[in-house]
């Protein structure tokens, strides 16, 4: 993913900020969230309101999508050279957005393959299990685990 | 001459432009709060998915 990326900054040690500047300017943030699972972190992503909430469903329609998601790659990879034995996981908040996401991982798993050990999240008789991602299978995918490997 | 007749502006004229300030929201002025996770539900939603799931080593 050789796209250039917005300049970001890190806001505490686990949030990430940057400035969207596409139709018009939109504050992004993206925070590391530990989950239950010790080790395991969440991936929270989405626009940052004027009262400090987030909205991490909005279609912002800003232009910049490649660029803005080249951005949060550039993040995750860098959170993960920090704490290299961490676990990330992801998933869409709209059917959209997890389609979109796997679309990523399809079209630059070899590139991202390299780097980080991929699995996903599937309901299989009714209970959820994580199994290596295969990028040209038909499985759905409820969420995405990666894990740097160098 | 010819500068000064593209900035002039003749008023109630249909070739008005308006200019729309577009709100920029800046790093500085939004207060997050620290400590508390800004994508809680989204947590919820995984954490519960995690529950009793089997996961790889």
């Amino acid at each position: 993913m050789k796209h250039s990326v917005y300049p970001y900054r890190k806001n505490v040690d686990t949030r990430y900020v940057f400035i969207s500047k596409g139709k018009r300017d939109i504050e992004k943030i993206v925070e590391f969230t530990p989950t239950s699972v010790e080790g395991l972190y969440n991936l929270g992503f989405g626009d940052l309101l004027p009262d400090g909430s987030v909205d991490d469903s909005v279609n912002s329609n800003n232009g910049d999508i490649i660029k803005v998601l080249a951005t949060v790659v550039h993040i995750l990879k860098e959170f993960t050279q920090l704490h290299p034995n961490v676990k990330i996981v992801f998933t869409g908040s709209t059917p959209e957005r997890l389609i979109l996401y796997r679309r990523i991982l399809k079209t630059y798993y070899i590139e991202f393959s390299t780097e980080f050990n991929i699995t996903g999240f599937i309901l299989e008789n009714s209970h959820y299990k994580e199994a290596i991602f295969e990028p040209q299978s038909e499985t759905e995918y409820l969420a995405f685990f990666i894990r740097r490997i160098i | 001459m010819q500068a000064e007749k593209k900035h002039s502006v003749r008023k109630n004229s249909k070739v008005q432009k308006t200019v729309l300030k577009e709100e920029v929201i800046y790093i500085t002025k939004t207060e997050v709060p620290a400590g508390k996770p800004l994508f809680a539900d989204k947590l919820k939603k995984v954490n519960k998915m995690l529950e009793n799931a089997i996961l790889l080593k």
